[in-house]
């Protein structure tokens, strides 16, 4: 772990480091574009009568790069906050079936013409957070009872998960022209992104993390146990409800244009907990970070490992993921968490 | 209420339609090591709980120095009343000081960090503690009773009037019993809070308390000093079992338990 006083300089390192990345991936891809390039056009700007490598970084590369580095930011900020919000390491927007429920949002507005084309780029969020905080909803009030059984309230989303992804599949064999985009959904991808999702994604990811960042110590304080929050003057019930909300929002417009990429809420504030420890008011800024860090990783990886065709991405963060994951139920079965 | 750090009235609570306190009423007297007492099931934690607002609101009502206890807001009751659980387990690697730290909570904005005075603070709770030499160490590292003793740390650093302990020590060896009693003693000769505690251990009870209020089925059968409530007759009466009493320091009674 390192001192608080080399949080700043280590957090100054890995903003820079993710800028180059950032620029580094926007020259790899299908289409050779070298890195000279590749700032020439960012200087040069997205211009009409533009070359077709302009199009590619501007229209293609650009959108979907800084898609999944918001979209990694939030959902491991949204996996901090239900790790602190269910007292449970091993919880996460994924694992407890809140991005399924998401997905599943879509896919039923979907299939019931409830989502037009058009109009789309709110109502698929809009979808989303509906079937998402359902999720949410469910697994809370199941949970209440067994609030202090880790187990308990995993194979709760397990079972979710189970129910929700039979569910899309139903959807799916009902009505095969949406086949292609379910599955999509159901893997996570950020090869449908542009400029105009990136907004809402951003807009929507903003408003939803603001608050959660003038709620770390109230997260920290979540980590023990009931009674001694209250004690200790944090009110309880009322600062669960704004962080489910908020983690809920930001999970579910994550899903809505980039499908359900797993493990990532799972995998960042674990590394980032051994980095800079467990208090939150670090650890928030440094999964924000961390979470840009992984996605893009694994989008490049999903997009280079079998070019020119394509992985999802969230099969890259679910192989990462999963041994992670059963590490940490082992751990938890030997007490040692 | 002058000399008084809480008063409750007429408190009734029930629990999955099972009655639990009909009508309750008691006083906390300002400066005193009060122990509440009773056997398993009677209400003890139930009512320091009710004291924390933990549960559903009942019918009665609880009295604190500035008003009523549903007045209150979550901050202002910390800073009136602190709570050491029995057993707090703390997720993830948090260091002792961080811990106690959480104790200042109430007394800062959302985003400002430990002011000198926050840190000055924690650091004389964790003295008072006896564990100022482990505030670098990480909470999960420490043995039971260093871990209750950071509990009441972060009791402290609240700097709340009450402290409300529920068995702080039931699970600790005799020497940690003995430490951390006299430690919250200390505290309430000093005049620096009023200690409430659950306690099982009718010895430790006798010698520590200036008032016992022992409870049976979430009434209260006797209230005052050590010599008024732990006699022969109500404890054999209340938990059921065969006691001899024997004349210990200072007047209070030793109780003996017949084991067969």
């Amino acid at each position: 772990m390192v001192n608080s006083r080399a949080v700043l300089p280590i957090l100054t390192l890995l903003i820079v480091i993710l800028l180059l990345f950032t620029i580094t991936t926007l020259a790899l891809g299908a289409a050779n574009i070298k890195v000279s390039e590749v700032i020439k056009i960012i200087k040069e700007g997205p211009s009409s009568e533009s070359s077709p490598n302009n199009k590619i970084i501007w229209q293609l590369r650009f959108p979907r790069i800084l898609t999944s580095v918001v979209a990694g930011s939030i959902l491991a900020v949204s996996g901090m906050v239900f790790q602190a919000l269910f007292r449970n390491p091993m919880a996460d927007p994924y694992v407890l079936g809140i991005s399924s429920g998401g997905a599943f949002g879509v896919a039923f507005g979907a299939y019931f013409n409830l989502i037009s084309a058009v109009t789309g780029v709110w109502q698929i969020p809009l979808a989303a957070f509906a079937g998402s905080f359902g999720s949410a909803l469910l697994i809370l009030t199941l949970s209440g009872g067994v609030r202090r059984n880790t187990t308990t309230l995993l194979l709760f989303g397990v079972a979710l998960n189970f129910l929700l992804s039979a569910l899309m599949t139903l959807f799916m064999f009902l009505d095969r022209s949406q086949l292609q985009s379910i599955l999509q959904w159901s893997m996570g991808s950020f090869a449908t992104s542009s400029w105009q999702k990136l907004k809402v994604l951003t807009i929507v990811g903003f408003l939803g993390i603001i608050p959660l960042l003038f709620l770390t110590k109230e997260l920290d304080i979540l980590l023990v146990d009931e009674e001694t929050a209250l004690s200790l003057g944090v009110g309880v019930n009322k600062v669960r409800t704004v962080l489910l909300l908020c983690s809920t929002l930001i999970t579910s417009v994550t899903v809505a244009f980039c499908g359900i990429i797993g493990f990532v809420g799972l995998i960042v504030p674990h590394i980032m907990r051994l980095i800079v420890g467990p208090k939150h008011k670090h650890l928030f800024l440094f999964s924000l970070f961390g979470g840009a860090f992984l996605t893009l990783i694994s989008d490049t990886i999903a997009r280079m490992a079998v070019a020119p065709s394509e992985l999802p991405v969230g099969i890259i963060t679910a192989i990462a993921g999963s041994p992670l994951f059963i590490i940490l139920l082992v751990r938890h079965k030997r007490g040692s968490l | 209420m002058k000399n008084n750090v809480g008063i409750i009235k007429d408190l009734s609570w029930s629990y999955r339609n099972k009655k639990l306190f009909e009508k309750l009423s008691t006083n906390f007297p300002k400066d005193s090591f009060i122990s509440i007492i009773g056997p398993n099931g009677s209400g003890k934690s139930t009512l320091l709980r009710h004291l924390l607002r933990a549960l559903p609101a009942a019918r009665g009502t609880i009295l604190l120095p500035n008003g009523d206890l549903n007045d209150y807001t979550q901050r202002s009751l910390a800073l009136h009343l602190s709570y050491v659980p029995q057993q707090s387990k703390l997720e993830y690697e948090f260091t002792v000081f961080e811990a106690v730290a959480m104790g200042r909570y109430a007394h800062n904005l959302p985003l400002a960090s430990l002011s000198y005075t926050d840190k000055r603070i924690i650091n004389e709770s964790l003295d008072s503690m006896n564990i100022l030499h482990l505030a670098n160490q990480r909470a999960t590292e420490l043995s039971g009773g260093e871990y209750q003793r950071m509990l009441i740390a972060r009791a402290l650093a609240q700097q709340s009037s009450v402290i409300l302990l529920d068995e702080p020590v039931s699970h600790l060896d005799v020497h940690n019993q003995k430490e951390i009693l006299n430690l919250l003693r200390k505290l309430v000769d000093e005049n620096r809070a009023t200690v409430i505690a659950v306690l099982h251990d009718l010895n430790a009870v006798s010698a520590f308390s200036d008032l016992v209020i022992m409870l049976k089925q979430g009434e209260i059968v006797a209230e005052g000093d050590v010599n008024t409530v732990l006699t022969k007759e109500r404890i054999e009466d209340v938990y059921k079992t065969t006691v001899s009493l024997l004349n210990g320091t200072n007047e209070r009674p030793i109780i003996l338990q017949n084991w067969k």
